[in-house]
């Protein structure tokens, strides 16, 4: 089945090869394999525990797959540290929001920026008309970011931002680095349903608009249904079952391990 | 501007303020007091001596806010006490004499620039010393970090402060086998003579003082700019606030901890050189004493905080030339430490609460 649509796709801008990853006798991750085709958004599903965040760690580089390998762009990234993956254009956002709270929410953006700006660190100290300039498109273009995400507070401290803000704003933190693969973990954790139909319908515009692919980790199954090309299902660190969203919803592996769950948990 | 209804409020709240308060903190509120009016006195009855007096402190200050800020600094982005750090400045002032000597590893370069060398050549000197002591102690400063504590990043916190405690024994041993064990000392190249002679001969403010002032500020304004505006400097906000994060967005956390190093190292080695020329001899154990102090002062002000660090090094410097005046040389490290323990019951996180400089800029 998978082999099919890889078929289909020719352009694949990221690939996991039996990925495993093994944390002292326990197997959170088992033989994975896993692919987004260039500007797909592809969904990441599965109860409670089911390995989504360990496995959203190994493709950001927090974590080392125990065995497998992971390519992006074609270049094998397995043994990349996580800032390289972030220079190539691997960005993400956090369950638990990971904002830098002490800093304006310009700030945040601008530091998602850190990895396109040039301005080296003796141009930075001497203040260059080259740095100078680079410095202020770069505020412009923060600015536009948080124009994009729906936040008009700049200057407000990250802390100090409503919730729902704050999840929008992480997002943006993530833009600012241009990527071309954006993992997006849980970003409607704690939304009403409002908040919720707003930023799917941001994720949906970064795909036309940015050309981004996005890898999304999500509970909120009318997000997951609406919004995604391909949704792959884990439980227990295995894959149990891939395809379009249709698909996956009548899959009886997959109510099977959702309904399981409920009634031991 | 206030209105009087906002002053009536701010005194009210200034009443429940007191009226909730502890018996110790009325104590320490009415001691203070009782302490400042002592010295307001003594400004009223001799003001060209309290005004000199004030001066010389924040001379002092200078010097330990600036190993203060190294202190602060590192703390800030890994939560370590550099104990070596101190050191590092003693290692800053033997290379800032070396420099000045013109000789090195029995190689002499040029002659040594003593009190009687020609202004330009002792300008020169000067300025030479402070460039390749800050340069030397930056990189000291990121070699240990490299060799002693980043292996031991994940570890428990305790071994890398005992690592620490061991790097400040190897330096200073290190300082001992260079230039022996007892005071050195420094070629007297700036001025003991009264700035403001002709203007006003009560306030006596020396060549040296000023000399210390204006190698601090401009070290102080570049600190500042580098970490609130530049690239860089944002990179360090966002390390010390969250590594993986500041990882994904690209952000070389390994690198930006290094460069934190390199600027701690560099203002050690300024203030290095300018302690030797400012109190004309150094000693292979002067880290620790100024290290202590800068330590106090950086914990005063609310460790990891930079803003907080230079005002703990002014209110030290201050509180103990005002002490040596007044009360007495032999009374200014318990005098200080007194004020530390005080600070530390009434305000645990010190006086301008911790972290928040290096992590964005103060409360919002």
């Amino acid at each position: 089945m998978s082999e099919a649509r890889k078929e289909e796709v020719p352009n694949i801008i990221f690939e996991a090869r039996s990925i495993t990853k093994v944390f002292g006798g326990l197997v959170a991750v088992n033989a994975v394999d896993f692919y987004i085709p260039q500007g797909g958004i592809v969904s990441l599903i599965g109860p409670n525990g089911a390995g989504k965040t360990t496995f959203f760690n190994m493709v950001s580089g927090l974590l080392r797959p125990t065995a497998g390998s992971f390519f992006f762009l074609g270049q094998d990234v397995t043994r990349l540290v996580p800032h390289r993956r972030a220079q190539m254009g691997i960005g993400r956002t956090f369950q638990n929001i990971r904002l830098f709270g002490t800093m304006s929410a310009l700030d945040n953006v601008l530091t998602g920026m850190h990895v396109r700006l040039r301005g080296g660190i003796v141009g930075s100290i001497l203040g260059t008309p080259g740095v100078r300039r680079e410095e202020k498109e770069a505020r412009e273009r923060a600015a536009d970011l948080l124009k994009f995400v729906g936040l008009r507070s700049r200057e407000t401290f990250a802390k100090n931002l409503p919730y729902g803000d704050q999840r929008r704003l992480e997002i943006a933190r993530a833009l600012a680095s241009e990527p071309k693969l954006l993992l997006l973990d849980e970003p409607t954790a704690g939304m009403n349903p409002q908040e919720t139909a707003r930023l799917t319908q941001l994720i949906g515009r970064l795909k036309e608009e940015y050309g981004i692919s996005v890898l999304l980790i999500e509970h909120e199954m009318r997000v997951v249904m609406s919004i995604s090309d391909w949704v792959t299902v884990l439980d227990h660190g295995e894959k149990i079952s891939e395809g379009a969203p249709a698909q996956v919803r009548v899959d009886p592996k997959v109510i099977e391990a959702y309904l399981g769950t409920a009634m031991t948990g | 501007m206030a209105t009087t209804q906002e002053l009536k409020s701010r005194g009210a709240v200034l009443l429940d303020d007191v009226r909730s308060s502890s018996w110790q903190s009325r104590i320490a509120v009415v001691i203070t007091v009782a302490l400042l009016v002592l010295l307001l006195i003594q400004a009223i009855k001799d003001p060209g001596q309290f005004f000199s007096q004030l001066l010389v402190g924040i001379t002092n200050g200078a010097i330990i806010a600036l190993i203060a800020l190294g202190y602060t600094l590192v703390y800030g982005i890994i939560e370590l006490i550099n104990f070596a750090h101190g050191d590092n400045f003693m290692i800053g002032s033997f290379v800032g004499l070396t420099v000045l000597s013109g000789t090195f590893l029995g190689l002499s370069f040029f002659a040594p620039i003593t009190a009687e060398s020609g202004a330009v050549l002792k300008i020169f000197g000067v300025i030479l010393a402070l460039v390749i002591a800050m340069v030397v102690c930056g990189l000291i400063n990121v070699g240990i970090e490299r060799v002693a504590y980043k292996p031991l990043r994940n570890s428990p916190r305790l071994a890398v402060l005992i690592t620490a405690i061991g790097m400040s024994f190897i330096l200073q041993n290190l300082g001992l086998i260079w230039k022996g064990a007892s005071q050195i000392p420094f070629p007297d190249l700036i001025s003991d003579d009264n700035v403001l002679a002709g203007i006003t001969y009560t306030v006596f403010y020396r060549w040296k003082d000023l000399f210390v002032i204006l190698v601090t500020m401009p070290l102080l304004v570049g600190l500042s700019y580098f970490i609130q505006r530049t690239k860089q400097g944002k990179a360090m906000r966002a390390v010390a606030q969250d590594k993986e994060a500041a990882a994904m967005m690209g952000i070389n956390v390994n690198r930006t901890i290094s460069i934190t190093f390199l600027l701690g190292g560099i203002l050690a080695g300024a203030s290095g050189v300018m302690f030797g020329l400012f109190n004309g001899t150094t000693v292979f154990n002067l880290g620790f004493r100024q290290g202590l102090f800068a330590f106090t002062a950086a914990v005063l002000g609310g460790i990891g905080n930079l803003t907080g660090a230079v005002l703990g090094g002014l209110v030290i410097g201050v509180i103990g030339s005002m002490n040596d005046q007044y009360i007495g040389v032999r009374w200014t490290d318990i005098v200080i430490f007194t004020v530390l323990i005080l600070v530390l019951v009434f305000r645990p996180r010190g006086l301008l609460g911790d972290r928040s400089a290096v992590q964005g800029g103060g409360q919002q």
